[in-house]
């Protein structure tokens, strides 16, 4: 097994708040191996953007890691100072950021934005930039480069600009790729096209990938695993098929069931009743057991672990069940 | 990295993928009105030697207070200067004054502006404070006084304007950062590894000193209003050189029969007020079309 691109070890985010400290990420590990495409799904305020940024030492203050490592490459990047970690991180990981209209800069040229990396970080000559531009504005499937790297981005469609932005992410060549709701600001003939284009990258290059999403659609075509976020921390994780085929969680079962699927017309659509819990306040018992539909007695006693499951999968339920059985009871429940 | 990518179809005949908004920006009226007003002046201010043969400081007792027309265009002043050569000549110190007094104040307060509001914490946080300081007094008691302390000419003028003038660069320029540093653009170039000085000149500067630029149109009129008034008030650019706050100041004690004598060198000032008015316009609609 080399070693992995990424690897998160517990990591803890705290934001403080007016009402104390929330702890927004509370000891969530996961690891990206090269070409590996990792999903990451829950709902909003659940953690999985600021695990990213955390990632990327790009918190937003006055977020702060607490605790836990980010290795890339085998390299501890939280015990570096701040130079070497940027640098660390920048020569391997890069990402493509959600809303195409403000992840580019609005006064400069689409081509300048491109080959700005490469310059810079890269020590690209201003020519061998500009071609370097050409070359990925190419591969990310924009047509008559030439001309649109003089363009400035308002001049661009959506779908366009979001292929400039993951032009940008690949600017430096690197091996992981970490995409914050890729899709989301986009409409859905234009959410297939980058879709396919990430697709494509990953086929033809051994780029790896971390999805950030909560749209289980975009995950359950592009990912190998998935990983589902819950209140801060991992619930579930495990490949792909088997996840979305038999969920050990009654989180990730009522998301799966909240998803409305052509083929099953006639089953109930479930809904997850109330809100997360609030981070700030210490959490006893599993954080889900007030939402969820199949609640036991001991479930408020303790937080429960991640455990070990069969082949590479990992659950924090105390009672898992088979699919079936949890439809079947909902069923009963309506 | 050199793969080709199998990438989905693009239809280039779809005009909603492939449209690129027309490259060129029309000029607007108010921004070609505004330039060719203030052209003129600077022309004029320019090209004054050749538009009068009179010396602006050469004084004639004998033929003081002469109307307009016959051998002085615009009349003469109490001491029988030729008013048109003193009006010309007059353009050239106040244009120059105006906008030197506003450019210093520009750059200090706008890169002030950038720092502290990209830094943020303590220094944002004094600065700020001075701001607030300087702001509360009103602008002309300030100038005034500081000119009053300085002793009145040239230089004293553009250090007691710059002193007070920053605030508000670097108030608007810093309102800017705030919003502009959070945007996910600048967040994309701190990952990609771009240096700090980098981020801040090519990143954060063009997309914050825009409002700077527009409000410095409105500034330089105010400058020279203050310029004139301290003419007026005998605070400002030395006698003799011609100075139309002066002129104005001169010309007051024959109001009532000699009225040209003020309101010439008055609707100077107020053309290039409307000159620098119609251009800080015309710059916002400009960029208001990107």
């Amino acid at each position: 097994m080399s070693v992995p691109v990424l690897e998160v070890c517990d990591l803890q985010v705290d934001v403080p708040t007016r009402r104390g400290l929330l702890h927004a990420v509370r000891g969530v590990s996961f690891t990206v191996s090269p070409g590996e495409a990792l999903g990451l799904v829950g709902e909003s305020g659940c953690g999985k953007s600021l695990s990213l940024r955390a990632v990327l030492d790009l918190l937003p203050h006055p977020a702060e890691v607490v605790g836990g490592q980010v290795l890339v490459d085998g390299v501890d990047v939280t015990q570096l100072d701040r130079g070497a970690r940027r640098k660390a991180i920048s020569s391997a990981v890069s990402m493509v950021f959600q809303d195409p209209m403000t992840a580019l800069n609005p006064m400069m040229r689409i081509g300048q934005q491109i080959a700005e990396a490469p310059q810079v970080c890269l020590g690209f000559s201003r020519p061998a930039a500009r071609e370097r531009a050409l070359e990925l504005m190419r591969q990310v499937g924009i047509p008559d480069p030439e001309r649109r790297a003089r363009a400035y981005p308002h001049e661009l469609s959506g779908g366009l600009r979001q292929r400039v932005v993951i032009a940008i992410a690949l600017s430096c060549a690197p091996r992981l790729l970490l995409c914050d709701e890729p899709t989301t600001a986009l409409d859905v003939t234009i959410q297939a096209q980058v879709l396919e284009l990430l697709r494509g990258l990953r086929r033809d290059t051994d780029l790896a990938m971390l999805l950030v999403t909560h749209d289980l659609a975009v995950v359950s075509e592009t990912c190998d695993r998935l990983a589902v976020m819950y209140a801060g921390r991992i619930v579930e994780d495990g490949p792909i098929g088997q996840l979305v085929l038999d969920p050990q969680h009654p989180y990730t079962f009522s998301l799966l069931r909240s998803v409305p699927d052509p083929e099953l017309v006639r089953q109930r659509l479930l809904t997850i009743a109330g809100s997360p819990p609030d981070l700030v306040a210490p959490v006893s018992g599993c954080p889900f057991a007030a939402r969820c539909p199949f609640v036991e007695d001991d479930c408020t006693a303790g937080e429960p672990a991640l455990m070990d499951l069969s082949t590479g999968r990992h659950s924090a339920c105390r009672h898992i069940r088979s699919a079936a059985a949890w439809s079947a009871q909902v069923e009963v429940h309506a | 990295m050199t793969a080709v990518v199998d990438r989905p179809a693009l239809e280039p005949a779809d005009p909603a993928i492939v449209a690129v908004a027309p490259r060129r920006k029309r000029l607007n009226p108010t921004l070609i009105a505004g330039l060719t007003l203030l052209g003129l002046l600077v022309l004029a201010a320019v090209c004054a030697p050749l538009l009068t043969s009179y010396d602006p400081t050469a004084q004639d007792l004998s033929g003081s207070l002469a109307s307009p027309g016959g051998k002085h265009l615009l009349g003469t002043d109490q001491l029988g200067r030729d008013v048109l050569s003193r009006l010309l000549y007059g353009a050239r110190t106040d244009l120059r004054v105006g906008l030197l007094a506003v450019l210093f104040p520009f750059v200090i307060g706008s890169t002030l502006g950038l720092i502290v509001g990209f830094r943020g914490g303590w220094l944002d946080t004094i600065v700020m404070r001075l701001v607030d300081m300087v702001v509360a007094f009103p602008f002309y008691v300030l100038i005034i006084a500081l000119v009053f302390v300085l002793g009145p000419g040239t230089r004293n003028i553009y250090i007691a304007i710059t002193a007070v003038g920053w605030v508000a660069y670097c108030r608007i320029v810093r309102g800017e950062v705030l919003v502009a540093k959070s945007q996910e653009y600048m967040l994309a170039a701190r990952a990609a590894g771009v240096p700090t000085w980098r981020l801040l000149l090519r990143h954060l500067l063009p997309n914050v000193i825009m409002q700077a630029i527009v409000f410095s149109m409105s500034d330089i009129v105010l400058s020279i209003l203050a310029i004139v008034t301290l003419g007026y008030l005998g605070l400002g650019v030395p006698p003799p050189s011609p100075d139309w706050g002066a002129m104005i100041a001169d010309g007051q004690q024959f109001l009532l029969d000699k009225w040209w004598l003020t309101t010439i060198p008055g609707l100077a000032v107020v053309v290039t007020g409307l000159g620098l008015s119609l251009l800080g316009d015309g710059i916002v609609e400009r960029v208001k079309q990107t």
